[in-house]
């Protein structure tokens, strides 16, 4: 490449106070979790884990953490089960009805959580159903089904028909195409559809604060509520865990999904 | 086969197929005989690759007829036809290896795994890549994945193979060699072949007859020597290899062009006006000036290796000329010619464009 | 040929039923909802007028709120684009084992739950935060400065969400970019400002313009963030939706807010795919 290509001195300066400005919350955070006063302060005065310890000690939030994990567990295999199918449809067929398909599961990224907060909540409502597992799980689906679809919809976009042409010609069934050809070859989306919605579900917040019951807390919710009362270095070790959790998710993630291509669809960057 | 004779081992009978209201394929029909090679040959968009899909069953003709062994295959999908494909992207498994790729289509029928192994085996020693069996496609090259995809296609025994375009992703000297191998696996085999293909040296090369397509229709169906020799109208002409064209004036017996009289063969000898001539630009040769024959200028030359490509400017419009490489050069650009032919190299184009 | 008729139908099968169930009944319930009445000690009146309509279009709260929504997303919307543009191309022109690690620290955050990234801004920016802290060891006068709960704390927040959406569109779009095209117009004479000027840009525009859409709507849209950055006092639409939900519960007028906020939102979106990336995508001989 030759040297006109490179970002020149003013570039590099301004790239590094923008990722100053997206990672300083991020280590803020982490910093003060390892504080050893009572209340919202850096470590450099002393520093402690006592505020890691002190998750150990609040068996609130390990609940909501647990819950949070088997609801994004479902709603992100509840997604795939939904979206390969109907992107299957989209992809393979045309048929009367498609653009609508199409429109149908995109919508849910235009319309703004707290709407479908509300609009839920009357719903579940109606039928006794608010603060239920069950309501939180269709809630998060609904919310999570448009990326699920368009990572799907990209991967088998990206899979030459022929190929299952030629498995066709070869004696396969519709069945046999599927389960031998198609679905091994669109695993890679699926898997990095499922991962992507698995995080956006282990995420939300809005949609679940109208939805959620002091026995069924989602992570964010307990979080926001607890930061609404108070905010000492607990909220700091817990967030603090989050991002490291992320970060461990995310660095393997790329390894065999990167990360462009997960959160655009896009087949190659 | 007792049903039909091995001269209707594939019948198509007045197929068609439209999409909306496109129609792009026109009430084609063919006889193809057991064992024979048939190439379907056009540009892009003549039908070709839509009928070989139709008889593949990946379309359903919109009229017509298309009968394997004397059966009609209407209603029998794809995988219950027992027809081998070879796409021109070869649509290997990329998540197969070479040995499971040809193992495919065993599975699909069941083939007990003893069985299956050793028919591979001899599926890729038919292709000569018996060592590549553990490979996988994106690790091997053009040619190496055509000659799998031609493996797959025939372990399952098809009764036929459709190839689509099979070569054209090759460079042109891989290709050549791919066209002898393609030639003799087939021959061996034995199994009735048809060839999509708008390459018509490969046509050529590989088929005992072509149906040359143009907009939907076979205009000819011959055997390619015979097509080549007498083009039904000035597209096969053109199409099958280069062609000049050549207007003249007939009466009776002889003819006349840009004041140069000429004698021509018995079958052209009862025409009289004008009439569109073509010949082949093997077929002329090139006189020193003043000599007998059509009068022109060397325009150009370019040497291809075997041979010459002479185009020479004459009052009848440019003439190509192919001239073998003896060791001397032709007549250099800006020469004074004559063009000579023998009587019986004149056809005569149907139409006059 | 019968199976293929209907196979989209039963393909397309479970996610129409389960949209349909989760999605369209309860946004057509809420809309319902909003024509209904309420009263403190009867809970949900069953009438059907505008009602709620009319007293919000009257109600000063509520069009202070509506206002500030609109101008934070605005404002939101434009310094994202003013850095995030910039930002992508940067990263474009890294080399490649640069790219990658810096697009995964711009872009990873996202998948940090909004609730942590927004605390980390609490800590920053309270009267006691490291920012204040930090104005007050260098003397500066006037510190400590009220950054929490104002207009300012809110579009800091925001633009930090927001931001890595637009590096994405737009980095995504530069990727479908033919890299020769930036060099085909240096070497026809431009500067690399004209360059990325008069080729670059014409063709990443229908990334810049979706992110542009995306970050708009999000912002209008957010809770979050403004409720956390703002307070109980600094009411965006989206938090006073919550209140009378969750708070007052008065669910009818809550429901109308939550309607208007949907229309406009939506309106929002039509106008723009209509009237600004139409126009762009033409320019690039598209649709």
């Amino acid at each position: 490449m030759p040297r006109n290509d490179r970002n020149g001195a003013v570039a590099i300066g301004f790239h590094l106070l923008f990722i100053a400005f997206i990672l300083a919350p991020l280590v803020v955070v982490v910093l003060v979790s390892f504080t050893d006063k009572g209340f919202l302060a850096m470590p450099f005065g002393g520093a402690s884990l006592r505020w890691w310890w002190a998750i150990g000690d609040n068996p609130r939030f390990l609940e909501s953490f647990w819950f949070s994990l088997q609801l994004a567990f479902v709603t992100a295999t509840l997604a795939a089960l939904v979206a390969v199918p109907a992107a299957l449809a989209i992809v393979r067929f045309r048929f009367p009805g498609r653009e609508a398909l199409m429109a149908l599961l995109a919508s849910p990224l235009m319309i703004p959580h707290v709407v479908l907060g509300v609009a839920l909540l009357r719903f579940f409502a109606g039928l006794g159903l608010v603060g239920s597992f069950v309501a939180l799980a269709a809630a998060h689906l609904v919310v999570v089904v448009p990326y699920m679809a368009r990572l799907v919809t990209a991967a088998l976009a990206g899979l030459d028909p022929r190929i299952e042409r030629a498995a066709e010609s070869l004696g396969a069934g519709r069945l046999a195409v599927f389960r031998r050809i198609t679905l091994p070859l669109i695993l890679p989306g699926v898997a990095g559809g499922w991962t992507l919605a698995f995080i956006t579900s282990f995420d939300e917040l809005t949609v679940s604060l109208f939805l959620a019951s002091p026995s069924a807390t989602p992570l964010p919710v307990r979080l926001f509520t607890y930061i609404d009362q108070m905010t000492d270095p607990l909220v700091a070790s817990v967030s603090a865990a989050l991002i490291a959790v992320t970060a461990v998710v995310l660095v393997v993630l790329d390894r065999f999904y990167p990360i462009d291509r997960l959160l655009t669809g896009e087949r190659r960057a | 086969m007792a049903t039909a004779s091995t001269s209707d081992f594939l019948v198509l009978d007045g197929v068609a197929k439209s999409y909306g209201p496109v129609q792009a394929v026109h009430d084609v029909s063919v006889r193809v005989a057991q064992g024979e090679f048939l190439g379907l040959l056009g540009p892009s968009g003549c039908g070709k690759t839509t009928t070989l899909q139709m008889i593949a069953g990946f379309e359903a003709p919109s009229a017509g007829q298309i009968l394997l062994e004397g059966r009609a295959l209407a209603g029998i999908p794809a995988s219950k036809r027992n027809i081998g494909l070879v796409f021109q992207s070869y649509a290997l498994f990329p998540h197969m290896t070479v040995a499971e790729n040809v193992a495919f289509g065993l599975e699909m029928r069941r083939v007990p795994k003893p069985e299956r192994q050793a028919r591979v085996a001899r599926a890729l020693d038919l292709v000569h890549l018996t060592h590549l069996a553990d490979r996988f496609p994106r690790q091997m090259s053009g040619g190496q994945q055509q000659r799998v995809a031609l493996a797959r296609a025939l372990v399952i025994e098809p009764r036929l193979l459709l190839l689509d375009e099979p070569l054209s992703n090759l460079d042109a000297k891989l290709r050549e060699e791919m066209q002898v191998e393609l030639r003799e696996v087939q021959r061996r085999v034995g199994v009735t072949t048809i060839l999509v293909t708008h390459d018509q040296q490969e046509a050529m090369a590989l088929c005992d007859r072509v149906a040359v397509m143009q907009g939907g229709r076979i205009v000819q169906i011959d055997a390619p020597w015979r097509a080549y020799d007498a083009p039904a109208d000035p597209f096969v002409a053109d199409f099958l290899g280069r062609s000049n064209r050549l207007l003249a004036k007939l009466d009776g017996g002889a003819a006349e062009a840009a004041g140069h009289r000429f004698p021509l063969p018995a079958p052209l000898a009862a025409l009289r006006g004008e009439v569109a001539l073509a010949i082949r630009p093997e077929r002329l040769r090139i006189l020193p000036a003043g000599q007998p024959g059509l009068p022109g200028m060397v325009h150009s030359r370019v040497f291809l290796g075997g041979f010459w490509l002479v185009r020479v400017e004459t009052p009848c419009g440019d003439m190509l000329v192919t001239v073998q490489n003896t060791g001397t050069p032709p007549a250099e650009e800006g020469a004074a010619v004559a063009l000579d032919w023998d009587a019986h190299s004149l056809r005569r184009l149907e139409a006059v464009a | 040929m019968s199976a293929s008729r209907f196979a989209p139908a039963a393909l397309s099968a479970p996610a129409v039923l389960a949209l349909g169930v989760a999605l369209l009944l309860p946004l057509g319930g809420i809309a319902l909802l909003s024509f209904q009445g309420f009263d403190f000690d009867k809970g949900i009146i069953p009438r059907w007028d505008l009602a709620n309509y009319a007293s919000l279009a009257t109600d000063s709260l509520f069009l202070e709120a509506l206002a500030r929504t609109f101008r934070i997303a605005v404002i939101v919307t434009v310094i994202c684009l003013a850095i995030g543009v910039p930002e992508a191309w940067i990263i474009h022109r890294m080399a490649p084992r640069w790219r990658g690690l810096m697009l995964l620290v711009v872009v990873g955050p996202l998948l940090v739950s909004v609730v942590v990234r927004t605390f980390g801004w609490m800590v920053l920016l309270g009267g006691n935060g490291l920012i204040n802290q930090g104005l007050r060891a260098l003397g500066v006068p006037g510190a400590p400065f009220r950054m929490m709960f104002t207009e300012f704390a809110i579009i800091l927040g925001l633009v930090h969400v927001m931001v890595p959406l637009v590096v994405l569109a737009v980095w995504a779009s530069l990727g479908r970019l033919d890299p020769a095209l930036a060099r085909a117009a240096e070497s026809l004479g431009a500067g690399r400002l004209t360059a990325f000027r008069r080729v670059v840009l014409p063709n990443i525009m229908p990334g810049i313009l979706a992110g542009a859409l995306m970050v708009f709507c999000l912002s209008a849209s957010a809770f979050a963030t403004p409720a956390m950055l703002g307070g109980r006092r600094l009411k965006v639409v989206s938090s006073m939706t919550y209140t009378e939900f969750l708070n007052t519960l008065n669910w009818p007028l809550g429901a109308a807010i939550a309607v208007l906020l949907l229309l406009a939102i939506l309106a929002v979106t039509l106008l723009w795919t209509r009237l600004v990336e139409r126009r762009a995508l033409r320019r690039l001989g598209v649709g």
